[in-house]
């Protein structure tokens, strides 16, 4: 059966999403889009598994997710390296990720064990709610809600979003303080 | 403190905030992370999303097209 065209758009209407999914699950533009292209072919040949009517989003982020992991469980200890391949992205393409938040953002996603990092992407970047975020995972919805928490934290730790100081009025004005300072 | 939670009832029970003060506290805090968290991750996200779609892709659609017209038919 021929791909209809209606599938064909949702397919390019996606290619921008899909990308910033996978960068953010890699960390490296190159593997990065070798993953989409993977996932979009994937999707092609696939196309009458496809349920008209369903998210087509949520089916393409799906595939590109399986594909990710059946990559990594390939590759093996190659992959392994994630806090490698994010600082080796950082040299490669510097002109991508302009300036210091990209970088910072890219590292500390990094840093993150990998369900964590997904959950947490596609919940507070991709803008699933908790129910799709967990159908795409194969998870429950609670495996999700927590895995995004843990990472929320650990996010905010190491880009240090959020400190002890954080808790009490003393915030306002360390921070007040704080930028002062950067700023004079 | 109890001020600051109007909106939250569990808080005006003395007995049970002074037990989950912590859980409060952190829940709190949660809410300032995730919104801080939440935006730059979505302007990380966005800035990948902006860029132009490379041409391997447009290239691959018109591959994956003629196969499907061409192809068996």
């Amino acid at each position: 059966m021929k791909v209809s065209d209606e599938f064909r758009d949702g397919l390019i209407e996606a290619i921008p999403s899909l990308r910033a999914f996978a960068f953010s699950l890699i960390g490296r533009p190159d593997r990065a889009d070798d993953l989409v292209q993977e996932t979009l072919t994937k999707a092609w040949a696939h196309h009458q598994s496809f349920t008209p009517g369903t998210k087509l989003k949520a089916w393409l982020y799906t595939i590109l997710r399986n594909e990710f992991y059946s990559q990594m469980r390939k590759k093996g200890r190659e992959v392994e390296d994630v806090d490698g391949a994010y600082s080796r992205n950082l040299a490669v393409h510097p002109e991508q990720l302009g300036h210091l938040d990209m970088n910072d953002m890219n590292r500390a996603l990094g840093k993150l064990a990998a369900d964590q990092r997904e959950a947490l992407i596609l919940v507070a970047a991709s803008g699933f709610s908790y129910e799709e975020a967990a159908e795409i995972c194969g998870v429950a919805v609670g495996t999700i809600k927590s895995r995004v928490n843990r990472a929320r934290n650990r996010l905010a730790e190491t880009l240090g979003v959020a400190g002890e100081t954080d808790y009490g009025p003393d915030a306002t004005s360390e921070a007040a303080i704080a930028h002062t300072v950067l700023h004079k | 403190m109890a001020k600051d939670h109007k909106d939250k009832p569990d808080d005006m029970n003395v007995a049970s905030d002074a037990a989950s003060v912590g859980d409060g506290r952190s829940r709190r805090l949660d809410k300032s992370v995730q919104t801080a968290i939440g935006t730059r991750l979505r302007a990380y996200y966005d800035e990948v999303a902006r860029e132009t779609i490379p041409d391997r892709f447009v290239e691959l659609l018109k591959q994956l097209d003629s196969k499907d017209t061409g192809g068996k038919a």
